[in-house]
Order: C-alpha cells, then structure tokens, then sequence
C-alpha cells in the first residue's frame, strides 16, 4: 500500500512537473516596456504628431472629445494565415500549459506575430484571433489643438 | 397497495430509462454577471426613467440593439439536473431569463419586459430581435 | 397493517432523499444579483474618480478603452473582473460576456460593471460599481 501510494505521488509529480499558469508565464515577459520596445512606434510628447500615429498604427479602435483623444485596442496576432477552428480550440481558453509549450508560442508571438488593432470593422473577423490573444494592451493619446501628442499611456488589459 | 404498485412502477420505467429527473428551485449561476430580480424592477417608470438611471442601476447591458434603444440583460440559471446512471453521468437543465428594456427618442423608459429561453448558443439573439419587433404592426 | 407501515417509511424515506438533494446539495448555492457597490473597497485602481473633478481624459489614461459607451460619450463603462485577492482588473468585452471561460475560473472573479457619467464639460458627473452577489468573493 505505502508502494502504491509513493508510485502515484510520483506519477502525479512528474505528470505535473512542468506545468505552468499562462497568465503569470506571460506577465513576466508581455511588460509594458517589451511592448513599447519591440511593438509600438516612438511617442513623443510634444513632438509626434497625430498624422504620425495614424501613418504607424492605422485608424484607431476609438475616438473622444471631436478626435482630441485616441484609443487603440492592440492585440499581437501570430496567426498569418488566420486562425482555424481546431487551432482555437486548443489555445483559445486553457489556463496550464506546458512551459515549453509557452516558451514556443512566445518565440511564434514575437517572431511571426503582428500588431492588430482591434476596431468595430474587424472585429467580427478576427473574432477567434481576438478571443485567444494572449496579450492584449490599450494605447491611450491626447492631442493638442493642433494635433501634437500631449499625453499617453499604455495599459496592459492582458495577460 | 394500489401506492405500492405505482411506485413500483414509477422506480422501474425510471431504472428502465437509466436517468432520473430532478427539478429543484432556480439556483446557481451558469452563465451572466448576474440575476436582476423582479423586485428590483419596482422603481422603473414608463416615461420616466432614463437610460442613464438604468445603467447606474444595472450596469453595462450584455447587448443592445437598434442602435442602444433595446438593452438586453441576460444570466443563465440552473432549475434542476438529469442523472444518467448507466453513465454515471449529470447535466443540468438551465433557464435563460433575458430582461428586455426599451427607450424612446427621448432616452426614456418605453417598456420591459423579463422574457425566456434556451441556452443555446445565439437563441438570445433571437428572442431579443423577435422580442423588438413584436410591437411593430 | 406491516404493509401500511412499511409502505409510510419508504414513502418518508424517498421524500428524505429528495429534500435532502435539494436543500443541502442547493445550499450556499446563492443566486447572485447585480447591484451598486462601494468602490472604495479598491484603494489603488479607481480611487482616482472623484465627481466633479476627474476628466473623461483622466478616466481614459488610467482605465483604457471602456467597453461600451452611451450617448454619444455622456455615458462609458467599463467591464472589471475582481479576482480572490480584490484585485481589480480590466477585462476586454468578450471575455466579460461568458464567465465560464476557464481562463477566468481560476481567478475565481466577479464581474462588475463601473458605470461613469460624464457633464458636457467632460468632467465625471456620477460614477457606481455594479457587480454581482451578496457580497464579493
């Protein structure tokens, strides 16, 4: 009996050994900073224009106060040629995975992803992409008068 | 004796069937943020209650339609379970409550309405369209 | 008068069984219900919305893109998930619909709606937390 239950203890240890949480795997690597560096375009205050913004990033998700205020809803999409059915049933909603698992979707994120800026138009098709994304950030701009950055922030909404 | 028989009868069909049917009182949620009971409905006024008023209420609906003038707000609860013996299996049986709110042009309440149906995936879309155009002639 | 007897105790026996399933097996069940919370509970994240005082511009650089707006932008909210610990987090719509995606399971959340209203000189007029239970997780 002792036997038996040492064996599966181990079983369960080594079935287990591995196995990690997605979301705190990937806070630790999907920072604001690797986002701002590898991602996003220089932003600088006081000397990017809104032109600037839009010619780097593409119209954005929403719009505030007459266009003084931008939005952009980005998600990284490693999906080239689109997301299947059965691809997103196996990464859309599961929390463990193997850490190698991680490791080679980060390499396949950060190699072969790209921004997307999530907007009412394609929403509805990029749907599974969306859904699945394991990072999601908000870009937040103000814009003067005469359309020069003033302030932003990034805001980590996922992982 | 007539009892005995009948209950006799009635275990048999349902060992016969391998399952047994459980209603039980609404509980459990499956699926929403949350129930809006009816008695929470009780300050809503026809004409003056504004959309404003029902957001800081409820919160943010789970849809709206024509354009934000239907509010759609829907949870899914658990009203009873299936036991299948033979598979050793449960499933439970669901309602999905939809409460249904409409506004005038003025952003004022117009009607409400708490209505029923399936769980399945895109039938409170349905109902919710069928629910908005019940008042056209 | 043996059948009668034993017919009685099967028959309490059964209904025993039954409440049994239904009261214990359904207790602590609770049925949540959406309703305004004090949002002061959450020190850090939304201690910043002041009525009266804070911008929608404000609202915006903290909290992100809302996930719904009213009224051209009188009115936006945001859907927040509030895990175990209390911590606050923003949760993007579609996640927010379904709360049994398994990625959120874990968290063990409630989801709230944080409703804000906003004058025509874009400064928050009034402001609620909604979120769902008795009391939070």
């Amino acid at each position: 009996m002792k036997k038996y239950s040492l064996t599966l203890f181990l079983l369960i240890i080594f079935f287990f050994y591995g196995c990690v949480n997605r979301n705190i795997y990937l806070s630790e690597r999907l920072t604001e900073s690797y986002m701002r560096s590898r991602w996003l375009p220089p932003l600088d205050a006081s000397r990017t224009t809104r032109e600037q913004v839009v010619e780097k990033l593409g119209n954005p998700s929403g719009t505030f106060e007459n266009g003084r205020i931008y939005t952009y809803r980005l998600i990284i999409n490693e999906w080239k040629e689109g997301m299947s059915d059965s691809e997103y049933l196996d990464y859309c909603c599961t929390a463990y995975y193997n850490e190698k698992t991680l490791d080679k979707r980060f390499e396949q994120i950060d190699g072969d992803g790209a921004l997307l800026v999530v907007t009412e138009e394609n929403m509805e098709k990029y749907e599974k992409e969306i859904i699945s994304s394991m990072v999601e950030f908000h870009l937040i701009l103000t814009f003067t008068a005469d359309g020069i950055l003033n302030r932003y922030s990034l805001i980590r909404v996922r992982p | 004796m007539r009892l005995k028989y009948l209950l006799t009868c009635f275990i048999l069909v349902l060992v016969l069937q391998s399952c047994i049917m459980l209603p039980e009182p609404e509980h459990g949620l499956h699926d929403g943020r949350g129930m809006i009971k009816p008695e929470d409905t009780k300050t809503l006024q026809i004409g003056v209650t504004t959309r404003e008023a029902i957001l800081l209420q409820f919160g943010e609906p789970d849809a709206t339609l024509n354009q934000q003038t239907v509010f759609v707000y829907g949870w899914t609860t658990i009203v009873g379970e299936i036991y299948v013996f033979i598979f050793n299996e449960r499933y439970y049986m669901e309602l999905r409550t939809l409460l249904m709110i409409e506004f005038d042009s003025q952003n004022l309440l117009k009607r409400f309405e708490y209505i029923y149906t399936d769980s399945e995936e895109g039938s409170t879309m349905k109902s919710a369209i069928k629910w908005v155009s019940k008042e056209k002639p | 008068m043996k059948d009668t007897t034993k017919q009685k105790n099967f028959l309490v026996l059964v209904s025993a069984i039954l409440l049994f399933n239904m009261t214990l097996l359904n207790g602590g069940c609770a049925l949540p219900k959406v309703k305004p919370v004090d949002k002061t509970v959450f020190s850090d994240r939304l201690q910043f919305l002041t009525n009266g005082t804070t911008s929608r511009e404000e609202v915006l650089l903290k909290l992100g893109e809302p996930s719904g707006r009213f009224e051209g932008e009188h009115i936006l909210t945001y859907m927040l998930l509030i895990d175990g610990n209390k911590n606050l987090r923003i949760l993007p719509r579609q996640l927010a619909i379904s709360n049994i995606d398994p990625r959120l399971y874990n968290l063990n959340p409630t989801i709230c709606s944080l409703v804000l209203i906003f004058k025509n000189d874009n400064i928050l007029e009034k402001s609620e937390l909604i979120c769902s239970g008795d009391e939070l997780k």
